[in-house]
């Protein structure tokens, strides 16, 4: 009793969980969806057949209903239910048949219609009672033509032992397509009785059947047998394709005569088969392979020569070290490039040397160096760095930053200065990358050291992009202090442009604030400032400036400013300083872009203005096209003045096609941020 | 009146940069486009602002260290990488990117005698886009295509005859006779997907190389059987995974594996929208030398001739397998790649599908899949604007479609990122070229392939099931499930057999 309340807890719970459940097949369910599928014929909508399919899902588990679905299943077949019906129905039973439903099947596969007994094998292709083999094995008697042939390749994919007699006789039959696939599914079953009548058997398909049946028994696990059967298929007689599959088929079966196998081939005359061959290298086995192979290397033309390498390299075996060392001297560029590549990959530290020193001349050797693995690999390079100069320290530099090396900004911090541009090109680079914030003080004083225009300009980059990755606010203070600190003009021009690109606030009021010294520099930094918050301090230069290029730069850069973030009010200020024709145009091609009617009505304004009025109506179109419909009333006002006004002829056939255009009822969009 | 100009250009410009970054004919399309449109204004001035710089250069060289196990199926993506940066197209920018021969040690020419040979099955728009690329390479020389379509034979024999100056170029529909000619080396195969696994395993039968479109398989066996076939006769196979050989995919993957976003947990891929389809009206059969329906239905289970059904192939179990096979293995080998899990898998599958009620569609309309790695790394699989999104411990990297990439933390795209579309595939037929001489494995050899295009395959059984399964990657078999396992094989119409 003391159970009780548990009792409940749990039939409340599986009360729940039945009433949650879809609800539950019946045997009516059943016979519908089989009835409505059963009427199915192509050309008719599938919904029938998909109903039946998600039935048999639900049966999942169910025993007793799918045994019962299966049972209608196997009556539609035997019905006058159309060709697409039983297909869909074998289909199902595909899925869910058992030995109930093979009776029914057996009898479609000698059906007149192939295409019904070609279902039937659908349906019995994944069936796994011997029952289906026994019905199969019947079939390849009372089948003919494709039918049979579906037979065959059935029998063969179920590798089923015991009809091997019958595919024998089948083998010698005047049908060449049964004859063909009789032999071929003798290779995919590769019972002995199987490869004996292979054996027998002179035609083309008798060999392909037997290197598959050789694959068949090596997966197996019966080596002798497979490399018995793949010395035979070695013979010179047979076709290459035969040939060079059981050369590859031998090798890969990994025992002692593996490597003479390669050796010999290589050795051989039969060029075509020496680079199958070599792809199997780096599957031998045997211990003294990599200096065997290594012996063949000097007789082989370059082009093998290259190949195997790779292949020797592919062993990553240290002892191909010296082999490679060696062949980086070599006359033939592909050999030296293996060479030079396979350092990078089995090479160790003792490499370096070898590779810079052929940094100049082969690019495989930097990637090499970017690839070395091994141990104290960073370290040689480090060495080698401190002994090279100009094109190829730089170079290194490159490398190193690639490597991700430990203590590289230490080493190259006096590279920043370096009189060879190259190198304090790369070391700049470098601390783009491998620099952090902390180092942006330090860096910011050789910045104002740096008198290369070129350097300047990578040097600007390592010092914004660093300073850019420290945390706000207060990520532009060092250069905001060193520019307080600065007199030189070309110095305050450069730490001007990094603020530029840092750009948070303090930057654009340090920057703001150098209008006065620095006007020349200062209206360009705030005309490429990435975001609008620079826009009044650059409209003061509009306004203000008494300098005409000051003042172009500026509202050019108003203007683009505004098109990242495009306000009316501050369109509309700009209208009152667009005095020159080439102000209005700028000031129009930058309205163009804002679907909203008070940018249509500002550009209408300028159509009576006719040093612009092309302009004005460019503009005026593209934004009521972008209005997609909405403010029917101003679109079609404006259209009928451009209508009016404009003779260009692609003009006013657009501004007729707006005014032509059907009222959408879709809202006008609101413009893009 | 200038600065409108220069905005809209540019906008153009970046647009037509961002969805077709590097593609050599599109670029020239498109400069003759911006010559009409704005007369004496230059192409290479207006893209100057976008190209790349020496940082996107340095960006591929993020490796790691593979793992012995992957170390064969992956040192040819290696020494193609190498080969790239040898390279005169170094950063993918201009058009295929092309080994130049003095590399490879011909003094800077190509003679006659070491031109491959091939020709090509399926001439429809993907393929066209392909042969293009085939057609650019200096080393080869295609001698025939083929299609079920009189016209797209017609199309395809015009583009390689313009390309060579002749008429050569045979134009057939029967593949019998392609792989019938000793004179050629390899196949380039693009047909619908039903076709790609049997014309594979034909050509390799007949002694050829194949690069072979995705989906190249409908079903697990039906894949593995194509791995099996390659390995026994010693064919080089490349599937048109084409991201594989993709600088900016290749910097995303080798960024995860560098552990540049901390422990991996979660991969995102978004497979895009796919689209519905109508009840078929059946029609007469076509005459089979303007259009071979019987030819072109192939190992698929017979069904009477429809135009609907010609032109919804992928939208029907019986041709095709709809989103999940057609842009999922694109995107899960990428996860497989970043995950260092390329000969392996997701142990189990669980999600949820819509399905299409159009009367004849039987693929999902939508999708939301979620599979598992041993690791408990999750593959979430979703529709949404086409890329991949892979989040870890320290920050996340995503990928779009058309190779451009974002990060957090932002130090990750630092050293400049390799922002390379899909429709670039130079380096991809250039590493399949380079294979078929030296035999060994491609970027995205059958293996590779085959692990991808299972993890599709499972996603879909799932959906169809309507319930979670779990598998078995080295087994390749569903755990415990005989509906699923019952999934994994189709007989194919007679003749056709694998």
């Amino acid at each position: 009793m003391k159970h009780f309340p548990i009792f409940l807890l749990v039939l409340g719970i599986a009360t729940q969980a039945l009433l949650a459940a879809a609800p539950p097949v019946t045997n009516q369910d059943v016979e519908r969806i089989i009835a409505a599928a059963a009427k199915f014929d192509e050309g008719q909508p599938n919904a029938p057949l998909l109903a039946l399919e998600q039935l048999v899902n639900q049966t999942h588990g169910n025993t007793r209903l799918r045994a019962r679905l299966e049972k209608q299943l196997a009556a539609m077949l035997g019905t006058s239910a159309s060709l697409a019906a039983k297909q869909f129905a074998c289909r199902q039973l595909w899925l869910i048949g058992t030995d109930s439903s093979v009776p029914t099947l057996a009898k479609l596969l000698a059906n007149q219609d192939t295409h019904v007994a070609e279902a039937a094998c659908f349906a019995l292709s994944k069936h796994p009672a011997p029952m289906v083999d026994k019905v199969l094995r019947e079939a390849l008697t009372n089948t003919h033509g494709k039918a049979l042939l579906a037979v065959i390749n059935l029998i063969a994919e179920r590798r089923d032992a015991r009809s091997v007699p019958s595919l024998a006789k089948l083998c010698h039959s005047p049908d060449v397509e049964a004859a063909s696939a009789a032999t071929a599914a003798l290779g995919k079953i590769a019972s002995p009785e199987a490869i004996k009548t292979l054996e027998t058997l002179r035609a083309d398909a008798a060999n392909h059947a037997r290197l598959q049946a050789a694959q068949q028994l090596a997966a197996r696990g019966k080596a002798g047998e497979a490399d018995k059967l793949y010395r035979q298929l070695a013979d010179a007689s047979l076709p290459f394709v035969i040939r060079r599959g059981a050369l590859v088929g031998r090798i890969r079966l990994g025992g002692p005569d593996a490597l003479p196998l390669v050796l010999a081939t290589l050795d051989g005359a039969e060029t075509a088969l020496k680079p199958a061959a070599i792809a199997c290298v780096s599957s031998l086995k045997a211990g003294n392979a990599t200096a065997e192979l290594a012996g063949k290397l000097p007789r082989l033309p370059a082009d093998l020569q290259a190949m195997l390498i790779e292949a020797l390299v592919d062993r990553n075996d240290p002892q191909v070290r010296p082999v490679l060392v060696q062949a980086t001297g070599h006359a033939d560029g592909t050999v030296r490039l293996a060479a030079l590549k396979g350092l990078g990959t089995v090479g160790d530290a003792s490499a370096v040397p070898l590779l810079i020193g052929h940094l100049a001349t082969d690019e495989a050797a930097a990637w090499s160096l970017r690839a070395l693995k091994a141990g104290g690999a960073d370290q040689a390079i480090l060495a080698g760095l401190n002994s090279t100069q100009g094109a190829m320290r730089a170079k290194l530099i490159g490398i190193l930053v690639d490597r991700r090396c430990p203590g590289l900004a230490t080493e190259i911090f006096m590279d920043l200065a370096n009189p060879d541009e190259a190198v304090a090109h790369a070391a700049w680079r470098a601390f783009g990358v491998v620099g952090t914030p902390a180092d942006v003080p330090a860096l910011t004083k050789k910045l104002m050291a740096v008198t290369n225009d070129g350097t300047r300009a990578t040097a600007e980059s390592a010092v914004a992009q660093l300073a850019g990755a420290s945390p706000e606010p207060g990520r532009s203070e060092p250069v905001c202090a060193a520019l307080a600190s600065a007199h030189d003009p070309t110095v305050r021009t450069s730490l001007l442009r990094v603020l530029g690109r840092i750009a948070d606030d303090q930057a654009l009021a340090a920057v703001a604030g150098a209008g006065q010294t620095d006007p020349d520099a200062v209206v360009r930094v705030l005309a490429s400032w990435p975001n609008a918050r620079a826009w009044e301090p650059l409209m003061d230069f509009v306004k203000n400036s008494s300098n005409r290029t000051h003042q172009i730069l500026a509202f050019n850069g108003c203007v683009r400013l505004l098109q990242n973030e495009p306000s009316m009010e501050r369109y509309a200020r700009m209208a009152g300083f667009a005095i020159r024709p080439e102000e209005v145009r700028v000031l129009l091609s930058a309205l163009a872009e804002v679907p909203k009617p008070e940018a249509l009505q500002m550009a209408a304004g300028y159509l009576e203005n006719a040093a612009v009025r092309n302009e004005a109506a460019l503009a005026a179109i593209a934004i009521a096209k972008g209005l997609r419909g909405g403010n029917r009333k101003l679109v079609t006002t404006t259209m009928q003045r451009i209508l009016a006004l404009v003779n260009t002829a692609d003009l006013r056939q657009q501004a007729q096609q707006l005014l032509n255009s059907p009222p959408s009822k879709q809202r006008a969009p609101t413009p893009k941020k | 009146m200038t600065a409108l100009i220069l905005s809209q250009r540019e906008r153009l410009v970046k647009q037509f940069e961002r969805t077709h970054a590097g593609w050599k004919p599109l670029r020239s399309f498109f400069s003759l486009a911006i010559d009409i449109r704005f007369p004496g204004l230059k192409m290479d001035e207006l893209l100057k602002p976008f190209s790349r710089t020496a940082e996107d250069d340095d960006a591929r060289c993020l490796m790691k260290e593979p793992t012995e196990q992957l170390r064969l199926a992956r040192r040819s993506s290696r020494r193609h990488f190498l080969r790239t940066l040898t390279g005169t197209a170094l950063a993918g920018a201009a058009g295929p990117s092309i080994l130049p021969a003095a590399v490879l040690g011909r003094g800077g020419a190509t003679a006659p005698s070491e031109r491959l040979a091939f020709a090509t099955i399926g001439l429809g728009n993907r393929n066209l886009s392909n042969l293009q690329y085939f057609l650019e390479q200096p080393d080869l020389r295609c001698l025939a295509v083929c299609d079920c379509f009189a016209n797209r034979r017609a199309t395809g024999k015009k583009l390689v005859d313009d390309k060579y100056g002749n008429h050569d170029c045979a134009a057939t529909r029967f593949h019998e006779e392609l792989l019938a000619r000793p004179d050629i080396d390899f196949l380039l195969i693009a047909t619908g997907d039903r076709w790609h696994t049997q014309l594979s395993v034909l050509a390799a039968r007949a002694g050829k190389d194949v690069y072979c479109e995705k989906p190249f398989s409908l079903t697990v066996g039906e894949g593995r059987t194509l791995v099996e076939t390659m390995q026994r006769y010693g064919t080089v196979w490349q599937c048109g995974m084409q991201r594989r050989s993709n600088d900016a995919y290749r910097f995303v993957a080798e960024t995860v594996r560098a552990g540049m976003i901390g422990r991996l947990r979660t991969i995102t891929t978004f497979l895009g929208p796919w689209r519905g389809s109508r009840v078929p009206v059946l029609e007469p059969m076509p005459d089979p030398e303007v259009f071979d329906y019987d030819r072109w239905l192939g190992p698929a289970p017979w069904a009477p001739y429809a135009p609907v059904r010609v032109a919804s192939w992928r939208n029907h179990w019986n041709t095709s397998a709809g989103v999940i096979v057609d842009m999922g293995p694109h995107y899960f080998d990428l996860a497989q790649w970043a995950h260092d899990s390329e000969l392996t898998g997701p142990l189990e599958y669980e999600g949820t599908a819509t399905w299409f009620d159009d009367g004849f569609s039987t693929v999902p309309k939508t999708i939301e899949v979620e599979a598992r790695y041993a690791d408990g790394v999750r593959l979430l699989v979703r529709n949404g604007d086409k890329g991949v999104r892979l989040d870890g411990d320290e920050g996340w990297i995503h990928i779009s479609d058309f190779g451009i990439i974002t990060a957090k933390p932002e130090s990750i795209l630092r050293r400049g990122r390799p922002e390379v579309s899909w429709q670039q595939m130079g380096g991809h037929v250039r590493n399949f070229i380079d294979c078929i001489r030296t035999r060994r494995p491609t970027a995205s050899n059958p293996e590779l392939a085959q692990r991808a295009h299972t993890m599709a395959h499972c996603a879909n059984i799932c959906l169809r099931l309507g319930r979670k399964v779990r598998w078995n990657p080295q087994t390749e078999q569903f755990v415990s499930d005989d509906d699923a396992n019952r999934m994994l094989f189709r007989t194919r119409r007679a003749p056709w057999n694998i």
